[in-house]
C-alpha cells in the first residue's frame, strides 16, 4: 500500500494524531493536502464536521480543486456532521458507539476497494456543555488500539484558544503524535491507553 | 549526578513502546517533562494571566497538588492573584485568608518545603520565584502528598513556571507592541485628516483661480498646484494604509472594465509621463475581454500607483509599456519601466509598509514607501496578487493578477463629470476652517449663488432663521455641536428642508449612513471634488 502523509511527515509508526490549530487558516493550509494526496492515491475520506461548516468545509474543498461532488458519488469522500458521528446518541457523545461508527466505517470502505481510510474529525462539540470528558478521554485512549493495529491515519483538531490546560494534557496523554504549529512530532508525553484508562477510572467524577 | 539519575540513554525521542520500562519514576517523569515542552503551543494570543492559568492546570494535572497560589506582577502597580483549591479556580480568597496569609507569610528558602495547616489541613508547601523585573512574583505549591515535593515533583514545576516566564513576557513584548501599533495607526489616520484640512483650501483657491482665467495659470501656481497635488496623494496614500491596516476598506463589487481603469489611471499620470517626456505604449486585451470584477475608483489607485513610480524613477525620455493579458481564471496586466531597477536584496521586501522607502533611493524622488504596500494590499483585497520582476540597472516589471468574474457583463461607462451648473439659489456653508469656508464661496459665488457662510452652529441657525437658505454645506466637525446635531436642527427651523450636504474627512459607507440618518441629501468628503460638488448641487437643483 502507498504511504502518506501529513504537513509533509511520513506516517509510518503511528496513526493517531491530536492536531492544535490556531486558526480555521492554518488548520485548512496543513489538511487540505492531507485530503488531496488520499484522493490522489485513490484512498476514502471521512470528514467530521460541525453542521454550521458542512457548507463551508465543502466550499473549501472544492477551492482547493477537489470534485467534492464527483468524490461523494463515487463514495471517495464522505461528510458526517456531528450529530450522525461523535453526537449520534441524541446529542450525547457515546463512544462504543462512535467506535463502532469508526470501525464500520472503516471495514466498509475497504470493502468497497478503497485502500485506505483517513478520518479527520473537528473536535471543537467537546467543548459543548455537559459533554462526558472522561468518555471522551477514554475513547481517545482505546481508539489508538485499533488506529495502530489497522494502520488507519485519524487526525483529531482542536482549537488552541478553546483548550485550557489541563485539557491539553490529558489529550497529549491519549494521541502518540502531535501536531503543534504546523509539524508532526511523535508525542513523548503520550501514555499507553491502559495505563491512561486506569488513572482516568481513578479519577473522580469531577476531576475529568 | 550519575549517583542520581539513570545514564541518558534511557531517555529516547521516539514514543514510548509497550514493552519500554515506563513504570519506573523516572521514565515516567521524563515523560511529563516532555509533555509540558508542548504547552507553549496553546500560549499564542494569550496575555500572561493565561498563560499563568494554562501553566497551573497543566500542573495540577499532571503533580498531586491541593492549591497553587501565585502573586504575579503582570501589570504594575498591582500583582494578580490566582488561587486554585482542588482543582478548580477560585475567585475570592476571604474563606481562607488567614491561612493563605500565614503561607504567603512564611519565610523559607525558595523551594524548600514547609508544612502549614491550610483550612485545617496539613499540607507540604513549596514557594518559587517566577520571572524577575516586570513580571516578578510568586507561586505557592501546596499537597497533602507525603514526602512532597520530591526531586521529579520540583523539577516538573521549576520547568513549568521557567515556560510561563517567558511566555509571559513575550506575550507582554507582543501586547507592547501591538499597542504601539495601534498608536502609530492612529497617529497616521489623525495625521492624514489635519494635512488634508489646510489642503482642502489651498487646492479649491487653486481651481478658482484656474476657473477665474480659463483654465490656466501662473507658472509659480502650477508649481504649487502641483506640489499640493503630490501633498494629496501623499496623504491619500496615508490614510489608505491606515484604513487598510484597522480593515475599515470595504470595496464595492460592480464588473469593472480595466482598459477604462488604465485610461483613468494613464490620464492621472498625464502630468509627470509630459514633464519627464516618457513615451507609453500599450497592448490591452480586447475591451469585452477585459472586465473584472471590483472597485473601480481602487483599481484606478492601484495603477496610478504603479504608473507614478515607474514615471517617477526613471530617467527623462524612458518608455512604459503596459500589457493586458488572460491567464487561465486571471487577467494579468503587467507594467514595465526602464528605470534603474531593484536590487535582488530589496525585491523580497519592495511591498513591505516604509521599507521601500528606507532602503531604496526613493527618499530622493520624494514618497513615503507607502505606495506598493497600498497597491498590494488593494489588489489583495480583490483576491488578487502582485509581483515584481526586475535586475538592477534593467528596469522593472509590476504585475497584477486578478482573477475572472465569475460573470461577464459590460456594462456601458457612466459619465463622470457633471457639468457646472448656474444657480441663484441662496446657499450656506458652515465651516469652522475660515480658509476652506471662503475658498469654496468664492467658487460656488462664481457661478450665481447667494451665499451666506458661518464658522459656529449659532451663527449659522442665525442665517437660517433670517434667511431660509435653499442648500446647506455643512462641515460634520464643528465645534460644541457637530454637523450631524446641526443639521437636526437647521430641519426644525426651516419651513422647506433645504438640501443638506455633508462635508467630511470620513467618507467609509458607515459614515454615509449615518448622514443619511441624520437627513442630509448628499455626503461629500475633504478634499472636495468639485465633480461631486456639482454632482450634488445638480441634484439639489433638480429636487
Amino acid at each position: 500500500m502507498t504511504g502518506f502523509t501529513l504537513a509533509g511527515t511520513p506516517l509510518t509508526e503511528h496513526f493517531h494524531v491530536c492536531a492544535f490549530f490556531n486558526s480555521k487558516a492554518d488548520e485548512y493550509d496543513v489538511l487540505l493536502p492531507f485530503y488531496a494526496e488520499a484522493h490522489g492515491q485513490g484512498e476514502k475520506t471521512l470528514h467530521l464536521v460541525n453542521p454550521e461548516n458542512f457548507n463551508a468545509h465543502k466550499q473549501k474543498l472544492a477551492d482547493f480543486g477537489m470534485p467534492v461532488d464527483a468524490l461523494e458519488q463515487a463514495g471517495q469522500l464522505e461528510i458526517q456532521t456531528w450529530e450522525h458521528s461523535y453526537l449520534a446518541a441524541e446529542g450525547k457523545f457515546e463512544r462504543n458507539s462512535m467506535l463502532t461508527n469508526l470501525i464500520d466505517s472503516r471495514n466498509a470502505a475497504i470493502e468497497n476497494g478503497f485502500p485506505r481510510l483517513r478520518v479527520v474529525g473537528d473536535m471543537d462539540w467537546v467543548f459543548l456543555q455537559d459533554m462526558d470528558l472522561r468518555g471522551i478521554l477514554s475513547y481517545e485512549a482505546e481508539v489508538n488500539e485499533f488506529l495502530m493495529v489497522n494502520k488507519q491515519p485519524a487526525v483529531c483538531v482542536y482549537d488552541i484558544a478553546k483548550l485550557s490546560g489541563s485539557m491539553m494534557m490529558d489529550l497529549l496523554r491519549t494521541h502518540p503524535l502531535t501536531l503543534v504549529n504546523g509539524v508532526v512530532q511523535e508525542n513523548p508525553f503520550y501514555t499507553p491507553a491502559l495505563e491512561m484508562l486506569e488513572e482516568l477510572r481513578t479519577r473522580s467524577p469531577e476531576y475529568v | 549526578m550519575d549517583g542520581i539519575f539513570p545514564p541518558l540513554k534511557l531517555v529516547t525521542a521516539s514514543v514510548p513502546k509497550p514493552e519500554a520500562d515506563l513504570n519506573s519514576d523516572f521514565a515516567k517523569s521524563l515523560r511529563d517533562l516532555m509533555g509540558l515542552m508542548a504547552l507553549p503551543g496553546l500560549w499564542i494570543g494569550r496575555d500572561g494571566q493565561g498563560i499563568l492559568q494554562l501553566t497551573f492546570e497543566a500542573i495540577e494535572r499532571t503533580l498531586p497538588l491541593r492549591f497553587i497560589y501565585s502573586q504575579v506582577l503582570l501589570e504594575a502597580p498591582s500583582p494578580v492573584n490566582l488561587l486554585m483549591w482542588d482543582r478548580r479556580w477560585e475567585s475570592g480568597e476571604q474563606a481562607w485568608a488567614q491561612g493563605l496569609q500565614a503561607v504567603v507569610d512564611t519565610q523559607v528558602f525558595e523551594g524548600k518545603p514547609y508544612e502549614q495547616i491550610v483550612r485545617g489541613e496539613k499540607l507540604n508547601i513549596i514557594r518559587l520565584s517566577l520571572g524577575y523585573g516586570a513580571s516578578a512574583g510568586k507561586i505557592w505549591f501546596g499537597s497533602d502528598q507525603p514526602g512532597f515535593p520530591t526531586i521529579a515533583n520540583l523539577a516538573f514545576i521549576r520547568a513549568a513556571i521557567t515556560l510561563a516566564g517567558t511566555g509571559i513576557l513575550t506575550a507582554k513584548a507582543h501586547q507592547e507592541a501591538e499597542r504601539a501599533n495601534r498608536a502609530k495607526d492612529e497617529f497616521m489616520a489623525i495625521l492624514g485628516h489635519e494635512l488634508r484640512n489646510p489642503l482642502a483650501p489651498i487646492m479649491m483657491s487653486l481651481d478658482i483661480m484656474r476657473f477665474k482665467n480659463n483654465g490656466e495659470l501662473p507658472k509659480e501656481l502650477n508649481v504649487i498646484d502641483r506640489q499640493s497635488k503630490h501633498l494629496s496623494r501623499l496623504v491619500d496614500d496615508l490614510l489608505d494604509i491606515s484604513r487598510i491596516t484597522s480593515g475599515k476598506v470595504h470595496l464595492k463589487s460592480e464588473l469593472v472594465s480595466l482598459n477604462d481603469v488604465l485610461a483613468r489611471a494613464i490620464e492621472n499620470c498625464t502630468p509627470l509621463l509630459n514633464e519627464k517626456r516618457h513615451h507609453l505604449s500599450k497592448s490591452l486585451l480586447a475591451d469585452d475581454q477585459s472586465y473584472v470584477q471590483g472597485d473601480e475608483y481602487r483599481l484606478i489607485q492601484i495603477f496610478t500607483n504603479l504608473l507614478n513610480n515607474a514615471a517617477k524613477f526613471m530617467g527623462a525620455g524612458g518608455a512604459i509599456v503596459i500589457t493586458s493579458r488572460r491567464s487561465g481564471n486571471f487577467i494579468e496586466i503587467d507594467i514595465h519601466d526602464q528605470g534603474p531597477g531593484i536590487a535582488a536584496a530589496l525585491l523580497p521586501t519592495v511591498f513591505n509598509m516604509f521599507e521601500q522607502g528606507r532602503q531604496t533611493l526613493e527618499r530622493s524622488k520624494g514618497g513615503l514607501g507607502i505606495g506598493l504596500a497600498v497597491v498590494k494590499s488593494l489588489v489583495e483585497l480583490h483576491q488578487g496578487r502582485v509581483q515584481v520582476e526586475s535586475v538592477e540597472g534593467q528596469g522593472a516589471t509590476f504585475s497584477v493578477i486578478l482573477p475572472l468574474p465569475a460573470q461577464r457583463i459590460p456594462t456601458p461607462s457612466a459619465a463622470r463629470v457633471t457639468p457646472l451648473q448656474r444657480s441663484e439659489r441662496t446657499l450656506l456653508i458652515v465651516d469652522d476652517n475660515e480658509d476652506a469656508l471662503l475658498a469654496l464661496a468664492a467658487y460656488l459665488g462664481l457661478i450665481g449663488y447667494h451665499i451666506l457662510t458661518a464658522t459656529t452652529p449659532e451663527a449659522a441657525l442665525q442665517h437660517v432663521a433670517k434667511s431660509q437658505p435653499e442648500v446647506v454645506i455643512l462641515d460634520i466637525g464643528l465645534p460644541g455641536m457637530s454637523g450631524y446635531e446641526l443639521a437636526q436642527e437647521i430641519q426644525l427651523r426651516t419651513r422647506v428642508k433645504p438640501y443638506l450636504i455633508a462635508l467630511t474627512g470620513y467618507g467609509q459607507e458607515s459614515d454615509k449612513l449615518k448622514s443619511r440618518q441624520y437627513g442630509f441629501d448628499a455626503h461629500l468628503t475633504k478634499p472636495i471634488s468639485f465633480d461631486l460638488l456639482n454632482t450634488a448641487l445638480a441634484q439639489a437643483v433638480s429636487d
